[in-house]
């Protein structure tokens, strides 16, 4: 029998990855919360379990490092420990969280994992160990005689000879071993009987240090310590007489038994209160009822399955119009062939079902947000410990759902912002209280819909950003010149923190400043179709609001032509479509502008973006007026062609090089549509005035 | 065909609802038909599936194993076999369960990934059959709470054994055990030694747990214990356990080799250094459970002159360990669980020997001529 096969073993280690995962959370959670009362030992008693769990079951895919850590851990997680030690129980069960995150992590690149070294100290300390283990524990003499053995030193007193426990300390740089064992062993013989020795035997497996023996013997100590000298090989003898049994009413191997039977019966005391405390856990709050039922129901799929299912049910949609543009047709030749109403029936039925499908299974790719905030309070709490500042998170809105992929790539920009919010925006207590704010710092994570989009808010009630000193960077850096930055208005001059290479930091800490800026936030928004804004007031805060597609898989697009060619821009981006003439259109330092009621917005030709080529104007031309990350600008299009809802298909790499273009779509006719990339477009038109300076 | 032997797994861990299942796939008399991640829901699937047995993991948050296992044993009457943890807190929140009426017990698996699952997926599966066959608990022996015994202090002039009692044991054991041994006296004048498959880790709870509840006094052996009277020295789990008798005094010794009949500790090895060191000083008991390790051991002693003895099978948890002793011809008497420490008692009792004839190959064979295996110099 073969058995696991491959596939149910990777399996298996998937489901026990994503468990685990669950559990380090939890773990993180709770240390949190037993930081704030670590007397709550029902909090305790569940990270107990779930510690227990993570042992079993990294036991069972193997993991034995992990396993044997977390039976350590499991082991010193009693009310008890956590009473006498309030204050170290939270950072145990943090710094637990952090090493099996490592060994976790390991174990899936199939590394050794690392030994879990601050854990253990952790431990240790819980437990109040020396710091070090005793050096040499093994050549310490224990003289752990068997009963037979206890019994043979009885005997030899009964017969009034005089008992040592002697040791004989080898060199264990003596050279040929089991040579140095036996001449020593000799000396032990020619020294007295020998009633017992360690080791046993003759021709042990490893090299000796030590060799125990009970002897009994005529002669004082003196003499037998004098009998057992082997220059070079014997380092230190020990020899000790034991008291003589006789004239106590007790002798040794009753003492020796009873000692014994004492350590049992202590030993016993301990399972016997663990099972009554597991008899108390039953005892959880019903609360949790409800939530342990609905995971019942739940069922693991792997997201690529789910991918698999959307891209078909993609197909399923463009077939649909497909088959709307064949039914046109048709409805268009045969005017009066009342095949006409079934089809028409027929079709809308399909396209309710159809919608009905792909909401499902759009809603099934949909996790809360909160599966990612879980993780910031721990960050934040890192940071504010880290930096000696009091900050606290509220977090609101974290039911709002979100495509799962989305919400993954989501979590390293959020990170940042988070860590680059307690770390730069928070000011420290000294500075607060100066300033006459509350002296502890406040970090709001805040989700909600906003139509087709998801907002996800950061803001913290920290100094704000310094605009100037953000213009001056930029000048420095060679990212706008003095000129451009003059002319920048406030919310384009926030949008210069997002621009490579600048970082407003003054020190570059260990926790927000790796190297990386916002721009890697910018881009990797961008690569979401998404877009972040930035809003800041000096002394009372920044806020940044990133905004999030709700899915990758289809969106609701306007379509338009430029030059014969079809266009689309999300719908969620459009502001609104107005109509002007050529004569409304003016020109200001070579970039066109148009003014919108009391606004002038930039007006952007697509034929222009990336070829210098000025095609023929008509006179009439329609303009969408795209709303995003705080900017507003007109988009010039030769005509629209109406709403739709479009399946993105990723380009390939090397089809489309083009930025601006996020994605494509295709008809039902055949059709395909380029997707524009809004918020490149924005980046884009910050560099228009370089590009008309120059030409 | 049968009908498939449905099975429910109730296990906090989402990998081992994953991982039992999986090992059981490859019974095809065996179906798992459901799992639960808790006590309470999986009492609810006990009343909605009907499993034939249910598999419980003992450490479970809102209802854990052992309060499950209260209400199936008084309620559903389902036979559970507890997945168990490797860890003192685990055997002994195991020993509990099979005190509260649990049928048996696996260590929960372990290095899925190394291949290491045939054989417990092999042994989960056995007992799950076993347990399936047997029904619900049929006795579940409640014991007058343990009176706290002065410890046993001997004197240089230890008490040597009348009799060394063998006894071979598996599952149902535990309570067998415990109920045997409370009914012994404090001055047994026997020596028992013991083999119980149980796996490492858990012998040296189990040992504490009998010592409570007995008057004789109850350790795991170690090597060079020594064999006295009102004593049982259990064999630890993965060890083989054997005796010797010394110049000052007769041992047990514990022996690393390798499984025989699929067992260390074995019952053969006891029985056959029991049979070979004290012969007709010896008495030797097969006991409830699954398999045959110890029925040619109990052939060899009782052809040495001992004195062997099967448990009956109706007060067995499983019976095939004594059935196939008593199918082999190599038992002298068949009593039933109530019976064995009065006969126990008797065999040992030097005063009184027992008044059958002594002829070889006959059901009794005893020449119980001395007082004591020891003969004492001094």
């Amino acid at each position: 029998m073969t058995f696991p096969s491959d596939e149910h073993a990777s399996e298996l280690f998937e489901l026990f990855f994503e468990s685990a995962d669950e559990i380090l959370q939890g773990l993180n959670e709770a240390g949190l919360a037993l930081e704030e009362h670590p007397s709550d030992t029902e909090q305790l008693r569940r990270v107990r379990r779930a510690v227990h769990t993570l042992k079993g079951d990294s036991a069972a895919c193997g993991f034995r490092q992990l396993s044997e850590l977390a039976h350590e851990l499991e082991d010193v997680l009693t009310p008890e420990l956590a009473q006498q030690n309030p204050g170290l129980i939270a950072e145990l069960i943090l710094t637990a969280a952090d090493t099996f995150h490592e060994m976790l992590a390991a174990y899936r690149n199939r590394m050794q994992p690392p030994v879990g070294g601050a854990l253990r100290e952790h431990i240790r300390k819980l437990l109040h160990k020396p710091e070090v283990e005793p050096q040499i524990p093994a050549s310490e003499a224990k003289f752990e005689w068997t009963e037979y053995e206890r019994l043979m030193i009885a005997e030899a007193f009964r017969s009034g000879e005089a008992v040592y426990n002697v040791a004989l300390h080898l060199d264990p740089q003596a050279p040929l071993p089991a040579a140095a064992f036996e001449l020593a062993r000799k000396a032990l013989e020619g020294a007295g009987k020998v009633l017992a020795i360690r080791p046993e035997g003759s021709a042990p497996a490893e090299p000796v240090r030590l060799i125990e023996a009970a002897l009994s013997s005529t002669k004082p100590a003196d003499w037998i310590r004098k009998r057992c000298q082997v220059p070079s090989i014997v380092l230190r003898i020990s020899v000790d007489r034991l008291p003589d049994p006789q004239p106590a009413p007790r002798d040794l191997l009753e003492i020796l038994v009873e000692s014994e039977a004492a350590a049992v019966s202590a030993g016993v005391k301990a399972p016997a209160d663990a099972a009554v405390a597991t008899e108390e856990e039953i005892h959880e709050p019903g609360a949790s009822a409800g939530l342990a039922h609905a995971a019942e129901n739940t069922l693991r799929v792997d997201a690529g399955r789910i991918d698999t299912v959307m891209n078909l049910v993609g197909e399923l949609i463009i077939g649909k119009s497909m088959l709307q543009r064949a039914i046109a047709e048709f409805e268009h030749r045969y005017v009066k062939d009342p095949l006409r109403v079934k089809f028409s029936d027929a079709l809308a039925f399909q396209s309710r079902v159809l919608g009905e499908l792909q909401k499902s299974v759009m809603k099934i790719r949909m996790v809360p947000v909160e599966q990612l905030f879980r993780r910031f309070p721990r960050i934040v709490r890192d940071v504010a410990r880290l930096r000696n500042k009091e900050i606290s998170l509220e977090i609101s809105g974290q039911s709002t759902d979100l495509d799962k992929g989305i919400l993954d790539s989501l979590a390293d920009p959020l990170a940042h912002l988070v860590r680059n919010a307690a770390d730069h925006g928070i000011e420290s207590t000294a500075e607060r209280q100066a300033a006459g704010k509350p002296s502890r710092g406040t970090i709001r994570l805040h989700a909600y819909h906003d139509g087709d989009q998801v907002v996800i808010e950061v803001s913290d009630d920290g100094h704000g950003l310094d605009r100037e000193k953000i213009v001056r960077r930029a000048i420095d850096r060679g990212i706008v010149t003095a000129e451009e930055a003059a002319r920048l208005n406030e919310s384009e001059t926030l949008q210069l923190i997002f621009a490579p290479g600048l970082s407003t930091a003054d020190e570059v800490t260990e926790i927000s400043g790796r190297g990386v800026g916002l721009d890697v936030v910018k881009s990797a928004l961008e690569s979401l179709k998404g877009s972040v804004e930035t809003e800041s007031e000096p002394g009372k805060g920044t806020a940044f609001r990133l905004f999030v597609p709700l899915t990758l898989a289809s969106i609701q697009a306007l379509l338009f032509r430029v030059h014969g060619r079809l266009y689309a821009v999300p719908l969620a981006a459009v502001g609104e479509i107005t109509r002007i003439t050529n004569q409304d259109i003016h020109c200001v330092d070579g970039n066109e502008v148009f003014q919108l009621r009391d606004q002038v917005l930039a007006l952007v030709r697509l034929d222009r973006l990336g070829t210098e080529a000025a095609a023929e104007q008509e006179n009439r031309i329609f303009v969408i007026v795209i709303a995003t990350a705080g900017r507003r600008f007109g988009l010039a299009v030769d005509s629209l062609m109406g709403e739709e809802e479009l399946v993105i298909k990723a380009l390939e790499d090397q089809l489309i090089t083009s930025p601006l273009i996020s994605g494509a779509s295709i008809l039902g006719d055949g059709t395909v549509v380029l997707i524009l990339n809004v918020s490149a477009v924005v980046s884009h038109l910050s560099r228009i005035p370089a590009v008309g300076a120059t030409a | 065909m049968s009908p498939k032997i449905r099975v429910l797994v109730v296990d906090d861990s989402a990998l081992m609802r994953k991982l039992i299942p999986q090992i059981l796939l490859h019974d095809s008399s065996i179906e798992v038909v459901g799992t639960a991640m808790d006590g309470l829901i999986g009492l609810r699937k006990i009343e909605e599936l009907r499993p034939n047995v249910v598999t419980l993991d003992l450490e479970m948050p809102r209802m854990d194993g052992i309060q499950m296992l209260r209400q199936i044993t008084g309620k559903h009457r389902v036979p559970v076999i507890v997945v168990s943890a490797h860890t003192d807190a685990g055997a002994s929140l195991t020993l509990k369960a099979l005190s509260l009426g649990a049928f048996d017990f696996v260590t929960k698996p372990q290095d899925a990934a190394a291949g290491r699952l045939t054989p417990i997926a092999s042994e989960l599966a056995l007992k799950i059959k076993v347990a399936a066959a047997s029904g619900a608990p049929k006795m579940i022996i409640t014991l007058p709470s343990a009176k706290p015994k002065e410890s046993r202090g001997f004197s240089t002039q230890p008490r040597w054994p009348s009799r060394i009692v063998a006894i071979g044991i598996s599952t149902g054991g535990p309570n067998a055990l415990q109920y045997l041994f409370s009914q012994l006296p404090g001055d047994f004048p026997g020596c028992l030694v013991v083999v119980q498959h149980m796996p490492e880790g858990f012998t040296e709870m189990f040992a504490r747990r009998l010592h409570e509840s007995s008057a004789i006094e109850v350790k795991e052996a170690q090597s060079g214990d020594l064999l006295l009277a009102g004593r049982a020295l259990i064999c630890p789990g993965d060890r083989h356990m054997k005796v010797r008798r010394m110049e000052h005094g007769d041992i047990a010794i514990l022996a690393d080799q390798p499984r025989v009949n699929g067992h260390r500790p074995s019952v053969d090895v006891l029985f056959q250094s029991v049979a070979r060191e004290f012969g007709g000083k010896a008495v030797g008991v097969l006991m409830t459970g699954m398999g045959d390790d110890g029925a040619d051991g109990l052939g060899a002693l009782r052809a040495a002159g001992g004195y062997t003895i099967a448990q009956s099978p109706e007060t067995c948890v499983v019976d095939s360990m004594p059935r196939s002793a008593i199918e082999r011809g190599f038992v002298s008497r068949v009593v039933a669980l109530q019976g064995l420490a009065s006969i126990l008692q008797a065999k040992c009792t030097p005063d009184q020997p027992p008044a059958e004839p002594v002829a070889a190959g006959s059901p009794e064979n005893d020449s119980a001529g001395e007082g004591s295996v020891r003969r004492r110099s001094s």
